[in-house]
């Protein structure tokens, strides 16, 4: 019998729950969500949304949010026990996975510092979303560009988190439409922001006003009004996906996307204690049942691999027991037994410990689709130039063991290719400080970076009488008349 | 063991079958055991001239299939996905004997690839033909104008749907209305009404979308057109990618009916896909009769179980019509089948198919992987023009 699951929507902050108008959706897993269907007046409460986010300062900001993670990190919080059990039944993913993806990331935002490192390694000084900082002649400060909509997808929960942490970080109004891939995350997060930040305190109302989240279809009308009245887009999403809505974006709203990409590691298998690195790659390829961007989908051996697969199999064994893989839907889990059939008609030396992982050794050009599920195609290579002509634009994270040595020659090696990052074998999924995200830093679009020019007569290093008198010349288009008079309505160094 | 009905005269066992269908369909016993026994010399045929597909037998530690205890369902699956990797051979016969290399549309980004001989395709013809006058009680004569929503047989190609469609020109006096790729709306409505009014029986035979368009065509029109009787309305091959405007089949039916006066017993619907060398036709109760040298089973998507009638699972089909490769083909369709006796009078098994499975991108970032070839490089974004850096064969000829 199917699960009938009831979700709110949340608009400007207040929680909407369904009534008789409602979006169902069904699941493969014997579960259907009944979410709130967003109404015209809810459109419109969002749309005239007005408060001056701009004024909040950083530090109440990131109170707001530490707040929160703070009540987050609490196991028995019941906004996230509830959220832990919903997702869970929604996803598949195991309870486990979703406990560990909210400790992280609650923890993550529990400390203050967080904001500020993120704003000052993405936009160079945290002062500069609450005033004008100097720049050389400039004074730069960083505006909200207004409304925030964030495309989401299910597949890792934090990133729906983190894309909103993103924009209340930067004061945007912030739209969510929830993905039916994991409907309750964000949802939640959302849930539980408003939830710890309930005194009545002016920023926090306003913060807590400037949310909204609600399910779409993606194709609808009201999704393209929404589209259409944002100020920057976020998506998530398959290519296709991407391109639908990239396609509704109007011209001068900035874009951003995180699109589908894959990660790969390598293994220099004869200079490194075998365990560790079979610890570090079994997390690496257990985490979200491989369903990341982050998770390898190969691994590049150098060097010998027979004993190196005996061991990752423990630690693969090892790592299901404390983060067991959930149940994919009947679809995937049909794509890994056929691959499974298709390792055994190609004579492919495979280990399957069904249903958990299984490891395929395999020539790397032999492979065409890959059905993730902790499935691991294992390749012996010669070289790093052999990698090469897999890595490319859509190679998100290349994880390297042991990383030591001279990282930056193969960072060159790869990232020119396309590679958006290197990383130790073990840490795909923790970014940290000064991290990159598919090559850009996200905050710069979630603001307008304007700045105060200084008068005409203000010295910088490169001033000098002769210098300025030249360029006064050339700028006025070399004036023949009344040289001496034009001179004088211009400050010039002594 | 000898059929009872087998090898009356100088016909192979199979077009005896296929001129004999309604007899086989009238008794349960001896379909089943048409069915054990023409799927198990199938076997036999393939395990002894196909190294690759013994291999795999064996390395399922199965016994020799003319031990006892023989059950179809045991016979090892192909995953329809491998007739979609070029490096692989999965003919039985040698490439001499192969006279067409059967492509599929690529609706999902991979051709696949099965290969035919002559034995195979006449088979496969005889799976159309048979069941024309079986479960559609047509004529083989050829009194019915056969209206066809796809290509002529010269520019039917190596595309199996298209070359599907084409064949009906062996069975009927057919015309067609998809040239240079384009279908003509237009020119199959007006084609149909002059068939009307000569009296004539038609059948119309296309996908579904291209059936729907001809009602939209009609409905613009604020007409509609009244078939003669006996006339049918058969769709085929599914949506492709036209995905966005599928309907019900309930829907869909229900507007054909309205568009052109039939009664619901005439709109029929076949099944087909390229790595299966059998159409299986709807009776009048709208049942998909599986032909005695098929077998379905229904499995259990995650632990490959054979599930009982009634119950949803992935389809696994075991065609004993192919020799030029081992036609026992774990399909990416969800559907149900059931034993009992039809509605309509006959025995034996009846399929509904449901839906596809969805692609492996569909869920995270599992990302075609793309043919790297040394031909090709790994972009999958298939853009035109890339930069420098996005190009990684450009990068190496520097």
């Amino acid at each position: 019998m199917s699960r009938i699951i009831e979700l709110p929507i949340i608009i400007c902050g207040e929680l909407k729950y369904p009534k008789d108008d409602y979006i169902e959706i069904e699941y493969t897993n014997a579960v259907t969500v009944r979410i709130t269907r967003p109404s015209g007046d809810d459109f419109e409460r969002i749309f005239k949304f007005a408060e001056p986010l701009h004024q909040i300062p950083i530090e109440k900001v990131s109170r707001y949010l530490s707040t929160f993670a703070r009540s987050f990190c609490n196991p028995e919080n019941p906004i996230r026990k509830e959220a832990v059990e919903l997702s869970s039944y929604v996803t598949g993913y195991s309870e486990q996975m979703l406990d560990r993806d909210y400790t992280i990331i609650s923890a993550y935002l529990s400390q203050r510092y967080t904001s500020y490192e993120t704003v000052e390694s993405e936009l160079g000084d945290y002062r500069i979303l609450d005033n004008w900082v100097r720049k050389k002649v400039a004074r730069v400060r960083a505006f909200p560009r207004g409304r925030a909509l964030h495309v989401l997808v299910g597949n890792v929960p934090l990133t729906g988190i983190y894309s909103v942490f993103r924009s209340i970080l930067t004061k945007n109004q912030t739209v969510v439409k929830l993905p039916s891939r994991d409907i309750v995350s964000t949802l939640y997060f959302m849930k539980g922001l408003i939830a710890a930040n309930s005194e009545d305190l002016p920023y926090k109302k306003a913060i807590n006003s400037s949310l909204s989240a609600f399910y779409l279809d993606s194709s609808s009308d009201e999704m393209r009004k929404v589209i259409e009245a944002s100020d920057v887009v976020c998506a998530w999403g398959k290519g296709k996906s991407l391109k639908s809505i990239k396609g509704k974006v109007p011209y001068g709203t900035p874009f951003l996307e995180f699109g589908p990409k894959r990660s790969y590691s390598v293994l220099f298998s004869q200079d490194c204690d075998l365990d560790k690195a079979a610890v570090r790659l079994a997390h690496d390829l257990s985490i979200y049942d491989q369903e990341a961007c982050l998770c390898p989908q190969r691994l590049f051996i150098i060097g010998e691999h027979e004993e190196f697969l005996v061991r990752l199999q423990k630690w693969l064994d090892w790592q299901a027991k404390a983060l067991p893989r959930g149940v994919a839907n009947p679809d995937g889990e049909s794509h890994i037994f056929r691959t499974e059939l298709e390792a055994r008609f190609r004579k492919w030396p495979t280990v399957a410990h069904d249903p958990e992982w299984r490891t395929i050794v395999c020539d790397p050009y032999s492979v065409n689709e890959h059905p993730l599920g902790r499935t691991l195609f294992v390749h012996p290579v010669k070289s790093e130039n052999d990698i090469l002509p897999f890595i490319d634009e859509e190679t998100q994270a290349v994880s390297v063991y042991p990383y030591v040595g001279n990282i930056e020659r193969l960072g060159d090696l790869f990232c020119s290719r396309g590679a958006s990052k290197l990383c130790e074998t073990g840490m795909s999924m923790l970014p940290r400080e000064g991290w990159t995200h598919d090559g850009v830093h996200a905050l710069s679009y979630f603001v307008r970076l304007c700045y105060l020019d200084e008068n005409m007569g203000y010295e910088y290093k490169y001033d000098e009488r002769e210098g300025a008198l030249w360029f006064l010349n050339k700028m006025y288009g070399n004036p023949s008349e009344n040289l001496e008079e034009f001179i004088r309505q211009f400050p010039l160094p002594e | 063991m000898q059929m009872p009905m087998f090898n009356k005269n100088c016909l192979s066992d199979l077009s005896y079958l296929m001129l004999n269908l309604d007899e086989v369909f009238k008794d349960a016993s001896l379909y089943q055991e048409i069915q054990r026994t023409i799927l198990k010399d199938s076997l036999l045929f393939h395990l002894s001239r196909n190294e690759a597909y013994n291999d795999y037998y064996h390395s399922f530690g199965l016994k020799d299939p003319r031990d006892d205890g023989f059950s179809v369902s045991t016979i090892p699956l192909l995953p329809s996905s491998l007739f979609k990797r070029p490096d692989l051979n999965l003919a039985t016969l040698s490439c001499e004997k192969i006279i067409k290399q059967c492509n599929s549309s690529g609706t999902r980004g991979s051709l696949s690839s099965v290969p035919r001989d002559e034995d195979t395709l006449t088979n496969f013809l005889g799976s159309i033909t048979s069941t024309l006058s079986c479960l559609l009680e047509l004529e083989r004569c050829g009194n019915h104008k056969a209206l066809i929503l796809g290509p002529p047989p010269e520019e039917a190609g190596d595309l199996w749907f298209s070359y599907v469609l084409s064949t009906m020109a062996l069975s009927f006096n057919a015309e067609y209305f998809e040239h240079d790729g384009v279908f003509n709306v237009a020119d199959a409505v007006a084609a149909v009404q002059a068939a009307v009014e000569r009296k004539a029986a038609v059948l119309i035979i296309g996908p579904p979308f291209r059936i729907l368009e001809m009602c939209d065509y009609l409905s613009e029109l604020r007409r509609s057109i009244c078939l003669e009787e006996s006339s049918y309305v058969i769709s085929a091959g599914g949506w492709k990618n036209k995905e966005n405007r599928a309907v019900p089949r309930d829907t869909f039916s229900k507007v054909v009916e309205l568009t052109f006066g039939l009664d619901g017993r005439f709109v029929r619907d076949s099944y087909n896909m390229v790595e299966f060398n059998t159409v299986l036709n709807e009776c009048a109760s709208h049942e998909k009769h599986v032909l005695p040298w098929v077998d379905v089973v229904v499995r259990d998507p995650k632990t490959n179980e054979a599930l009982p009638d009634g119950q949803v699972g992935i389809l696994s089909l075991y065609d004993g019509s192919a020799l030029s490769y081992p036609c026992f083909i774990l399909s990416e369709d969800y559907g149900v089948a059931e034993s009992g006796r039809c509605g309509c009078g006959r025995h034996g098994k009846r399929v509904r198919v449901i839906r596809r499975m969805e692609g492996m991108e569909a869920r995270g970032c599992a990302l075609k992987m793309a043919a790297i070839t040394d031909e090709t490089n790994s972009n999958v974004s298939n853009r035109f023009f890339k930069s420098f850096y996005r190009c990684p064969e450009l990068y190496a000829s520097r």
